[in-house]
This record gives C-alpha cells, structure tokens and sequence, in this order.
C-alpha cells in the first residue's frame, strides 16, 4: 500500500530478525537517498562536514528517544490524538536538546541556527514513530529507529564533507570546537579557494549533489539485483 | 492474510466502543493530551533551569569576544586560549571580569572590565585592552546611563574621545581633565562623565599591576 514513505509492506514481518530492522534504514531504507525526507535540513546545514554532523546526532538522539518513549506508550495512547501527541512529545524533546546544545556547544548552536529547532518537522521522525514505534516493542522501535537516524548521519555526513571539499577546499573545518582537543588533527586544509567551484557551498549545489548520490545509490541497487539475477550487466550500454 | 484480519477486528472492536460512549472517549483524549502536554511542560522547564546559566554565559563570552576583537585584534588572533577570573576591587567595584588570552601557556594580553560611581548616572562599567605588561592597549564603554547626546558622547561609537587614552601607562600622566591640572582633554558638556572615565581608566592601570590571579575564582 502507497503510503508518504513509500511503498509499505502490510506489517513489518514479525519474523524480521531484529539485526535486518537496524540495517534496514542504513541502506536498503535510508531515508536521505531512499525515502527522500528531511531533505530541508540535509540540503541547509551540509555545507560543512562539522555543522552536518552535528544536526544528523541532534536527529538521531530525538528519533531514538522518541520513538523509544511512543512505543513504550503506545498501549494507552488513544489512536484520535496520537499525532498531536506525538508532535507534542518531539517538540519537548528538540527543546530540551536545543537547550543542551545551546549551553555546552555554542559554536556548533550558532551555526545550525534554526535548523536545529527545525528537527521537530522532519518527517523522518514522524515517520517512524508512525509507522514503527506506534505498534512495536521498544528494542525494535529503538532499532528501526537507530538505524534510521545513523542512515540520516552517514548521508548527512558524506554530503557535507562532498560540498566542503569541493567547495571550501577544507574538510572537518571547527571539528576542535565540536568534537574536542582530540578531533583538531583531523581539520584539514586540502587545496585553495582558488581551485574549488563555490556553487558547492550554494544551495543549487547541494541539490546536485544529493541527486548524484541518489544516482549512484540507485546504480548499485540496479546492479546487484540484476547480478542476483544472473545477468551481467555492462554500464556502457546504456545511453 | 493474517494481520488484514485483526485489523479488520480492531477497526470493529474500535468503531464499537465508538458507538457505546463517544463522548467519554472524547474526554479520555482531550484529558490524556493535556497530562502528557504538562509532563512536557515540566520537563522543558526543568532542562531550561539546568542549562539557563550556562547558555547567559556563553552568550556573554561571545559578546565579550567580539569587543576584544575591536580592541585588540591582533592578540585575539594569536590567542588559543581564553581564562576567565571574577573579582572585586575596592578601586573598580565588584564582580569584575578579567580575561587573559593565552597562546601555549605564556600571556598575550588581558581584557578587564572597572566600572566607577563617579560617573553622572550608575552603572558606569568600562573595558581595557592591555598588554602582558599591563599597558593599556585601548578601552571603551560597556555598559553606561549617561546623558545621551552630552555623556555618551566619551564611548567610542560616538567619538574618538578615548583614544587619547591609547597606549598609556599608570604614571605616564596626570589623570585628571585639563580644568582639574591634568593631561586629558574632556567634552565640553560633561565634564563630570569624562572625569569620570579619566579617573576610572587610571585605578585599572593602578588595580590590573596588583592583581594576583591565582586567588581569583572562575567565572562560571
């Protein structure tokens, strides 16, 4: 049945180990390449590979912790009012991370700027807690939504590193201030303005990038399945 | 399949109860909505009381960070480090901050704000710039109520005034206003404020050369 995640299947299978729930959302379900949501932030705040890494943690700890709460919930939660229910239990829950984010990394609060207070519209969160934590137990909510939010990190995070590179011509630029003394040596300065097409850092060239990693993503869902298939599939036959 | 037909049970088992008594079901959702809208409410305004310091106090590093970077801008670059000390002086008031920017442990400059009563309105609170030698670099007015147009006339958006001040040392100068036999010029209007900041200016000189920063505390 179609749904706004796409095509769902009639109920997660209760014999779905819990290990494929979790990988689930790092790949074949990844809600950045696959099912598209949270684009506004993950085109707004990937410029850099630090402040992307930043807001995708600040996603993945509300939707673990969300989901988590809602499935525990779930039984008294009468089905009329769960989604202003839900929304109530995000919003509290984006508060009280902005709040902490606000005392104990200032630097990283600056730059996310509104997008952190926007987490409580992400559909992915939503999403989830619609569809999993509604009806499942907490491990498997807390599951699906883990992997779900580390697939959100990991294309948020290669996304931003994309566009500062070719972009900024550095990559993990403010890593000290938001990771720590440890994470200094790994601000890197990599070749100069001079080189690098500012379109990346720009909003359009967020979205071609983004649609070249969908790109390649569905690229290589294509290929394994027609390996899978048994035939050998030759790139430069297609147009 | 299986799970088509419990759902089926449940939309019945559901719409059922529906019939029986829509309006306690109503009220058990409208009810349910606000206790778990006031837990919210509780737990938000306990993160805001745990985290509400902290946050004035980076807001307050920032804003003082970007007047270092207006008063002494080279040190700010070359500085990987910022300390933080509260005091109280009996020459330049109570809970003063002093800033020492460090480079690899040895001192590349301190920003210390002094505030004085001799001003025309309290509060009067100023910040300097000084040099690891304690000279002072440049200062300028933080926080003041004096006369607008006439008073305010001495911080440094409004005029240069302060800039006579650049780069002196406690006993380079009489500090006083050229009416009283000292060396600074003063605005005609208010003397009273310029005086002030003279004198002011001069008990920070004084107060920055005794200050032992050890037995300060943290300004957190």
């Amino acid at each position: 049945m179609h749904t706004v995640e796409g095509i769902k299947q009639p109920a997660l299978n209760k014999k779905d180990p819990l290990i494929k729930v979790f990988i689930r959302g790092l790949w074949s379900e990844n809600p950045g390449l696959c099912q598209l949501l949270g684009l506004c932030p993950l085109l707004a705040v990937s410029n850099s590979a630090v402040s992307a890494l930043g807001l995708g943690v600040a996603t993945l700890i509300v939707v673990c912790l969300s989901s988590v709460i809602i499935s525990l919930l779930r039984k008294i939660l009468l089905r009329e009012v769960r989604i202003p229910l839900y929304v109530v239990l995000i919003a509290t829950l984006v508060t009280c991370v902005k709040f902490n984010v606000a005392a104990y990394y200032p630097s990283l609060y600056d730059s996310l700027g509104i997008y952190l207070a926007l987490i409580v519209t992400n559909c992915i969160i939503m999403g989830r807690a619609e569809a999993v934590a509604g009806r499942e137990t907490p491990l498997r909510s807390f599951l699906d939504a883990a992997g779900c939010g580390l697939g959100f990190v990991l294309v948020l995070f290669s996304l931003g590193s994309l566009r500062e590179i070719i972009g900024n011509g550095t990559w993990m630029k403010g890593a000290g201030a938001l990771l720590g003394d440890w994470a200094v040596p790994f601000e890197s300065y990599l070749f100069s303005n001079d080189y690098t097409y500012l379109v990346a850092v720009l909003p359009p060239g967020g979205f071609f990038i983004l649609a070249l990693l969908i790109a390649f993503k569905n690229a290589l869902t294509l290929y394994k399945r027609r390996r899978a298939e048994n035939r050998l599939y030759i790139p430069s036959s297609r147009d | 399949m299986d799970t088509s037909n419990t759902e089926e049970k449940d939309k019945q088992n559901i719409d059922a109860q529906r019939q029986k008594s829509p309006w306690l079901r109503a009220f058990a959702a409208g009810l349910s909505l606000a206790v778990i809208t006031a837990l919210c409410m509780l737990l938000i305004v306990k993160s805001d009381e745990v985290t509400r310091d902290l946050i004035e106090y980076n807001q307050n590093e920032a804003k003082i960070m970007k007047v270092a970077g207006t008063l002494m801008p080279d040190v700010v670059k070359e500085s990987s480090e910022v300390k933080c000390a509260l005091f109280s002086d009996r020459r330049i008031g109570k809970n003063m901050h002093l800033y020492t920017f460090l480079k690899a442990n040895s001192v590349q400059g301190y920003l210390m704000t002094y505030s004085t009563d001799k001003g025309y309105a309290a509060p009067l609170i100023l910040i300097g710039a000084f040099t690891p030698d304690k000279t002072l670099i440049k200062n300028d007015v933080l926080i003041s109520n004096e006369t607008p147009g006439l008073g305010d006339k001495v911080m440094r958006r409004n005029s240069s005034f302060m800039d006579m001040f650049n780069g002196k040392k406690s006993e380079d100068a009489v500090w006083d206003v050229k009416k009283f036999n000292g060396d600074f010029d003063y605005i005609t209007g208010s003397t009273v404020t310029s005086r002030a900041v003279v004198m002011a200016t001069k008990e920070a000189l004084d107060t920055i050369k005794d200050l032992n920063l050890q037995e300060f505390k943290e300004c957190r």
